[in-house]
């Protein structure tokens, strides 16, 4: 499903990458700020807490400087996440090298986010978001793209690199498998 | 928690969720969420799900964007801010092209001054060009017919640069060949005015008998 956004003045988002190619920057200004929550919420739903303002710009950065490859065939949120999730894969392999580096101390595992998030979550909430953390990184994935973001079984394959089938099953196990949590 | 047996259904939950169908798809689907349990459990899961994992997560768009703006330009081509990981790259590539560029420098220069070594050690082997006198006199006979070829062949070319002079540059271990005409000669000047050095060879001894003339003898 590729969704067409419009902004205030009625522009979609090819027309604003239009715009912006032609060298209006404000463009660029508007479709960050179409953009940019929808970005911040899906690395937050898969499991990033910290810089993910920077994680986002980091997307946009990356977007603008490679519209050439960006052809329409679908959307241009579409497009952003399959970016950001390379960019959280990069970041995640740089991560998990310095960890193999640095002895994990205990006290590193429970970070501050956590421990305010459980705090000020309400009950059912703070359940949920834990069964979503239960789910494989493919799994959460594929979730997070379809539940809040909405996107089709095909732009998620689009995005996470699998087929259309694939994400499916991936997203009906995943619903199983909070379900399941949530009944314990 | 069972689930709904109707896949086509229930693969259009997370879209009515989200507001997302058109208006008979949405009569349908909400009519099916009504009857079937399971769907309906799905469907304020997926709700609830939405709620939490929805939640806004605070960034700064304006901020962000003013960023996104300073590190691109207009026409979408790239601008390599110093700092971003594009230009980091580039710089490094710049290095490794200059360390490449350096290092095949040092290999030529190496490679030169072997080669002229080697080119010497030749040149020693050519002693067999040198007439057969001068070769038995010594060293330093050797070097004056070096010496005599260099001057001929700077008189013959006078623009042309001699090996000598480039060996003047390359040259690191100092040798005949590092001299200078000019030195050269100074040497040559200098080691013929010492009689106190010996020849590597030992002079041939000639020794003339000549018969005494009639009535000279004493």
């Amino acid at each position: 499903m590729t969704e067409v956004t419009r902004s205030d003045d009625g522009a979609t988002d090819l027309e604003l990458i239009a715009r912006w190619r032609a060298g209006d920057e404000h463009a660029a200004t508007q479709l960050v700020e179409r953009h940019a929550p929808a970005l911040a919420r899906f690395a937050s739903s898969v499991g990033v807490r910290d810089d993910i303002e920077e994680l986002v710009q980091d997307t946009f950065v990356r977007a603008f400087q490679s519209l050439e490859g960006f052809r329409g065939d679908s959307s241009f949120r579409t497009w952003l996440f399959t970016i950001e999730r390379r960019l959280l894969l990069d970041r995640h392999r740089a991560q998990r090298r310095r960890r193999d580096r640095v002895e994990v101390r205990e006290g590193d595992i429970a970070t501050e986010y956590d421990a305010l998030d459980s705090m000020m979550a309400d009950e059912a909430g703070a359940r949920v978001r834990t069964a979503v953390e239960q789910l494989s990184p493919m799994q959460r994935e594929v979730f997070t793209l379809r539940v809040t973001e909405g996107l089709s079984y095909k732009e998620i394959a689009g995005v996470v690199g699998t087929t259309e089938g694939a994400a499916r099953v991936h997203y009906h196990n995943a619903m199983r498998a909070v379900k399941e949590f949530l009944d314990d | 928690m069972i689930d709904c047996p109707n896949a086509e259904m229930r693969d259009r939950l997370p879209e009515l969720a989200m507001e997302r169908l058109g208006p008979h798809e949405r009569v349908a689907l909400v009519a099916h969420v009504a009857e079937c349990a399971a769907c309906a459990a799905e469907f304020a899961l997926l709700r609830e799900c939405r709620r939490v994992l929805g939640r806004s997560v605070r960034v700064d768009s304006a901020r962000v964007a003013r960023a996104v703006a300073a590190q691109t330009l207009h026409g979408g081509t790239a601008r390599r801010t110093p700092g971003s990981r594009a230009w980091a790259w580039s710089g490094w590539r710049a290095a490794a092209a200059v360390l490449v560029i350096a290092g095949g420098a040092s290999l030529t220069t190496i490679y030169a001054i072997r080669g002229r070594r080697d080119a010497g050690s030749e040149h020693s082997s050519t002693l067999s060009s040198v007439p057969l006198e001068n070769a038995i006199a010594g060293p330093s006979t050797l070097a004056k017919a070096s010496a005599s070829a260099a001057v001929q062949d700077a008189t013959e070319h006078p623009t042309r640069p001699s090996a000598e002079a480039a060996d003047t540059e390359l040259s690191i271990g100092g040798g005949v060949s590092d001299l200078s005409e000019v030195e050269l000669r100074a040497l040559l000047d200098e080691m013929g005015k010492v009689d106190a050095l010996p020849p590597a060879e030992p002079e041939p001894v000639i020794v003339r008998v000549t018969s005494a003339p009639p009535g000279d003898t004493e």
